[in-house]
C-alpha cells in the first residue's frame, strides 16, 4: 500500500493554477525529497499533500483512503507536518510543545498519560531533548527549537512525516543534524518521510527518490544519481554544473555558472 | 554532542509522571485564598460592619442575629453577582486573548459592550418606565453586535485583524448612536449613567439567578477547552496539522466569551476592565498555559471585583462610587507594575 498518492491533481489559489496534472506515488519507509527552484509550487504541492488545500481537481489518497473523507484527527494520526515556520508562545516548555503531539490521539473523557508518557519521552529522546524538556521555547537556539517542533511531529505517532524545508534557518552543523536524524528515524523506525530542501547536494545524500518540481509540473522523479543531472540543473534551475564522485562517491554538485537563457541578469 | 546528552540525562535524569506541578498547584491555592478572602472581607465591611464570628454564624449556623437581614438580603448577593461578573469577564478576556493571540483582546472588541450599551441607554432613556426591559434587551444587543462583527470578519475563515477592524467599526457606529441620544436628551442622562460605569448597587438575589447559570456552564467549558485554548496559541498551521479544526472552535468559543460577557455587562452595565487587565495580569503571573490560566483569571476576575466594590462602597460612605471607576483607579496603578516588572 502506498503511503500517500496524488492522482491528476489541479491546485489553484483564486482563479490563479499553481500546478497541473500532478501525479505521485509516495511508497513506505522511503525519503522523498522535493526540489525546485523558487515559486515553483514545491510547498503548494506539500500543502495540498498534507490536506492543507484541496486539489480543484484530482485525488489525494493517504494509505489508500480518500484523505478529504478521513477526519481532520485521524489524519493526524497518521500523518505529522513539520512547518517552515512555526510558531508558539515563547514561555511554553519544549515538554508542554511535545505533549501538543498527542492531541489527535486525546480524548478528554480519558487521559491514558501512561500511554502518552511513553510516546512523549520516546520523541524527546530521539531528539535528544530529554535532559532540557523543561527550558522554553524562547531561550532555544534555532537548532533546539526545530528539535523541539520535530519531537511534536514525532509524538503524533505517525508513520508518515512530511518537513517543509527543515535546515532553511539552520547552519551547517544543525542542517546535517537534522537530517541525520530524519535518516535514523526512516531507517531505525520505518518512518516515511517526505520533505523540500533546497540544498541538492543534501538532498542526493540523504534521499531515496527525488521528486523535481518546475513551473508546476513534475519534471521528474526518481533516484538521485537518475534525475539529478547536468541537463536537469540546466532546465530547472538554469545553472551550468559540474558532477562529481565527492566524498565516499557521494554524487556531488558543483555549480560553475549561470545557464545561458537566465544569463539576463550578467548582462546588466 | 551525544556522549554529553547522554551525561546531562544522567545527571539530571528523571521521569514526570504527573503534569500538574506542584508550584503551579501553589500558586492556584494563592489565587483562591485571594478570591475567598475578597469575598468574606466584600460580605463582612460596608456602612456598617459584620464581625467575622456573626458572619459565619448566620451564614452556616442560621442564626438570626440583629445582621441577618444585612447580610443576606444585601450583602451576600451583591458579592456573589459580583463575584460572578468577575468571573464571567475575565474569562471572557482570557478566551478572546488567545484565540486573537492578541494580549489586548478584550470583551469589547466583539461589540459586546457598545451592543448591550446601546440597547440600555435607549431603554434608559427613551423607555425609562420599561426598566424591565434593560438586562434582556442588554443581553440581546450584546450578542447581535457579537455576531454582526463576527459576520463581518468572516471571508473564508476569521482573521484576528479583520475582528478587531470589523469591532472597532461596529463600536464607533454604536457608540455615535449613544452620544446621539446622550445629547438630544441631556436632562436624562443621570438614568444611563450608571450603567454606563457600571456598578453593582441594584444587584441582589434575582440578579444571581440570572448571571449564575451562565458562570457555572462558562466556566466549565473554559475548563473544558482549556487545551484547545493552547493548541490555538500555535500558528494556524500547527493547530490545524495536529487534526484541530481551527475555524470552528474559534467560532464555539468567540460564542462562549460573548455569552459569559453578555450575561455580566447586562446586568451590571459596561464594566470595561476587568475583561482585559485581569486575564493580562494573571498571565503576566503564571504564563500562557490555558490550563492554569482558566482557573486563575476566574479566580482573580471574581476577587478584584469583589474587593473593588467593597472599596467603592466604603471608602466615601455614604456616597457609594460605581465599582467601574474603583476598579480602574487600584487596578491600572497595579497592572502597569506587573507590566514593568514583566518587562
Amino acid at each position: 500500500m502506498l503511503a500517500l498518492q496524488a492522482i491528476d491533481i489541479q491546485l489553484r489559489y483564486g482563479n490563479r493554477t499553481i500546478m497541473n496534472g500532478i501525479s505521485l506515488a509516495i511508497e513506505q519507509g522511503k525519503i522523498y525529497t522535493i526540489l525546485g527552484p523558487n515559486g515553483s509550487g514545491k510547498s503548494t504541492l506539500l500543502k495540498a499533500l498534507s490536506r492543507n488545500l484541496k486539489p480543484s481537481s484530482g485525488t489525494i489518497k493517504l494509505e489508500g483512503e480518500n484523505i478529504y473523507s478521513i477526519r481532520a484527527l485521524d489524519v493526524a494520526k497518521r500523518m505529522a507536518l513539520l512547518h517552515q515556520k512555526p510558531q508558539a508562545p515563547g514561555d511554553l516548555s519544549i515538554r508542554e510543545l511535545v505533549e501538543h503531539g498527542r492531541f489527535p490521539h486525546r480524548k478528554f473523557w480519558s487521559a491514558d498519560a501512561s500511554a502518552d508518557n511513553e510516546k512523549i519521552e520516546w520523541a524527546l529522546d530521539q531528539t535528544h531533548l530529554t535532559y532540557m524538556q523543561d527550558k522554553k521555547l524562547q531561550d532555544l537556539s534555532g537548532g533546539e527549537g526545530q528539535r523541539a517542533w520535530l519531537a511534536m511531529a514525532l509524538a503524533q505517532s505517525s508513520k508518515l512525516l512530511l518537513l517543509d524545508e527543515p535546515t532553511t534557518f539552520l547552519d551547517i552543523c544543525h542542517q546535517l543534524e537534522m537530517l541525520e536524524l530524519v535518516k535514523r528515524l526512516n531507517r531505525e523506525h520505518g518512518l516515511t518521510v517526505l520533505m523540500i530542501l533546497h540544498d541538492i547536494n543534501q538532498a542526493a545524500k540523504y534521499s531515496d527518490e527525488i521528486i523535481v518540481v518546475h513551473n508546476g509540473r513534475l519534471h521528474s522523479v526518481g533516484e538521485p544519481s537518475h534525475v539529478i543531472t547536468q541537463s536537469m540543473l540546466n532546465e530547472v534551475f538554469g545553472v551550468e554544473a559540474v558532477l562529481k564522485a565527492g566524498h565516499q562517491g557521494q554524487l556531488t554538485v558543483e555549480p560553475v555558472g549561470l545557464a545561458g537563457k537566465t544569463g539576463v541578469l550578467m548582462d546588466a | 554532542m551525544d556522549m554529553q546528552n547522554k551525561l546531562a540525562l544522567q545527571k539530571g535524569g528523571f521521569k514526570r509522571k504527573w503534569r500538574w506541578k506542584p508550584s503551579s498547584i501553589l500558586i492556584l491555592a494563592v489565587f483562591f485564598i485571594f478570591a475567598l478572602a475578597s469575598l468574606s472581607i466584600g460580605v463582612a465591611r460596608g456602612a456598617v460592619s459584620i464581625p467575622l464570628a456573626e458572619m459565619g454564624s448566620i451564614l452556616f449556623l442560621g442564626e438570626q442575629s440583629d445582621h441577618y437581614g444585612i447580610l443576606m438580603n444585601i450583602r451576600l448577593p451583591r458579592a456573589l453577582v459580583g463575584a460572578a461578573v468577575g468571573i464571567n469577564l475575565a474569562l471572557a478576556g482570557a478566551i478572546l486573548q488567545g484565540i486573537m493571540k492578541n494580549p489586548l483582546a478584550d470583551p469589547q472588541i466583539i461589540g459586546v459592550n457598545a451592543g448591550a450599551g446601546f440597547v440600555a441607554i435607549t431603554i434608559l432613556i427613551l423607555f425609562p418606565q420599561s426598566q424591565w426591559l434593560l438586562t434582556p434587551g442588554a443581553f440581546i444587543g450584546a450578542m447581535l453586535a457579537a455576531i454582526l462583527v463576527y459576520a463581518l470578519s468572516w471571508k473564508n475563515g476569521i482573521q484576528t485583524t479583520r475582528i478587531i477592524l470589523a469591532g472597532v467599526a461596529v463600536a464607533s457606529l454604536l457608540g455615535a448612536g449613544v452620544s446621539g441620544l446622550l445629547v438630544f436628551y441631556s436632562d436624562r442622562v443621570h438614568g444611563a449613567m450608571q450603567f454606563i460605569v457600571g456598578g453593582l448597587g441594584t444587584s441582589s438575589w434575582p440578579q444571581l439567578k440570572i448571571i449564575a447559570p451562565y458562570t457555572i456552564i462558562g466556566l466549565l467549558l473554559a475548563l473544558i477547552s482549556s487545551n484547545r485554548l493552547n493548541l490555538l496559541l500555535l500558528s494556524d498551521n500547527n493547530a490545524r496539522s495536529l487534526g484541530l479544526n481551527v475555524e470552528g472552535n474559534r467560532l464555539l468559543l468567540t460564542a462562549l466569551a460573548s455569552l459569559l460577557a453578555a450575561s455580566a455587562v447586562s446586568i451590571v452595565g459596561l464594566l470595561g476592565f476587568v475583561g482585559l487587565v485581569v486575564p493580562h495580569a494573571a498571565r503576566l503571573m503564571i504564563g500562557n498555559n490555558y490550563r492554569m490560566l482558566i482557573p486563575a483569571s476566574a479566580l482573580l476576575g471574581a476577587g478584584v471585583v469583589t474587593l473593588s466594590d467593597m472599596i467603592a462602597r466604603t471608602v466615601f460612605a455614604p456616597i457609594e462610587l460605581p465599582v467601574g471607576i474603583v476598579m480602574a483607579a487600584v487596578g491600572a496603578p497595579f497592572f502597569l507594575y506587573l507590566l514593568k516588572r514583566g518587562g
